[in-house]
């Protein structure tokens, strides 16, 4: 049992870590695709821990990569992590919704960025009390399908090589 | 990805670019020379497209400005962390998005567009 709770611990640390780099990589290499979109390769970490450990991990990973990641940029408790949380709470919801159906990852990918446009979207429409920033939500959704597309391929191909934890009693 | 799903998928594209599309049209109908500088939900500058200019305007994290020049507006010498406004780079009447700097709590965007 207890080999069983440290493989559990270091997965779920592992791919803390690994959403945190990827976060960090990603808005300091990448950054914009094209105009405000984003990869969101952070979302491949959060498929990966949802399908691996489970919804409850899945949240400890997301709080992770959204609190450290913007701590880590200096940005915590400005805009970006207001927003980013925005989104991250929005999709997070679609992954614990979609993880009850039968949905493919790349499906659940793509409807996973999109909440987390949506997310997004609404943090600056209530909060930042800028309602015209709605114009942009059909552009970022267009945005979102690929995106989602990819990181989900990515996703579902890596878990192949991934042996799954056999315990779910933390779940 | 079940056929189902797929179907999800086209449907929200087609949503979007109805969106789009409709965004476009309103924008082509209610085409306006003033474009106004909106501090959240306040009217804080108004200038015409056509007259080049330069405006400045403070926001909640810092300040900007807005270049207009040749029919076409810019925001430069923004105080700010994302600079994503600056990066919208040059917009015209035509166009259907907004520049707007989250931090600063600033949109700027033509006049009609307000009225809506």
């Amino acid at each position: 049992m207890n080999i069983q709770k440290t493989r559990h611990l270091t997965y779920l640390t592992m791919l803390s870590a690994l959403a945190i780099i990827l976060n960090i990589a990603e808005s300091v290499y990448i950054g914009q695709i094209f105009y405000m979109v984003r990869l969101g390769l952070a979302n491949i970490i959060a498929l990966m821990a949802i399908r691996l450990l489970g919804k409850r991990d899945m949240l400890i990973v997301n709080c992770m990569r959204v609190i450290i990641g913007n701590l880590l940029r200096g940005m915590i408790f400005g805009s970006t992590f207001w927003i980013s949380c925005g989104g991250v709470v929005l999709s997070s919801i679609v992954l614990i919704l979609l993880d009850r159906t039968d949905s493919s990852l790349m499906f659940t990918s793509v409807l996973s960025a999109v909440a987390h446009s949506v997310g997004q979207v609404i943090v600056v429409m209530m909060f930042y009390a800028q309602p015209m920033v709605v114009a942009i939500l059909p552009y970022l959704l267009l945005g979102s399908i690929p995106t989602g597309i990819l990181t989900g391929f990515i996703a579902e191909r890596v878990l192949k090589h991934i042996r799954p934890l056999k315990i779910t009693k933390f779940d | 990805m079940k056929r189902r799903e797929i179907v999800i998928i086209l449907c929200i594209v087609l949503a979007c670019l109805a969106g789009l599309g409709l965004m476009r049209w309103r924008a082509g109908q209610k085409k306006t020379d003033t474009i106004l500088i909106v501090y959240h939900d306040r009217v804080v500058q108004s200038f015409d497209a056509n007259t080049d200019g330069l405006y400045h305007v403070e926001g909640d994290y810092g300040s900007l400005d807005v270049e207009v020049k040749d029919s076409r507006w810019h925001v430069i010498n923004e105080i700010c962390p994302n600079h994503t406004c600056a990066k919208m780079g040059w917009k015209t009447v035509e166009d259907i998005f907004p520049i707007q700097c989250i931090p600063n709590g600033i949109t700027i965007m033509p006049a009609s567009w307000m009225e809506e």
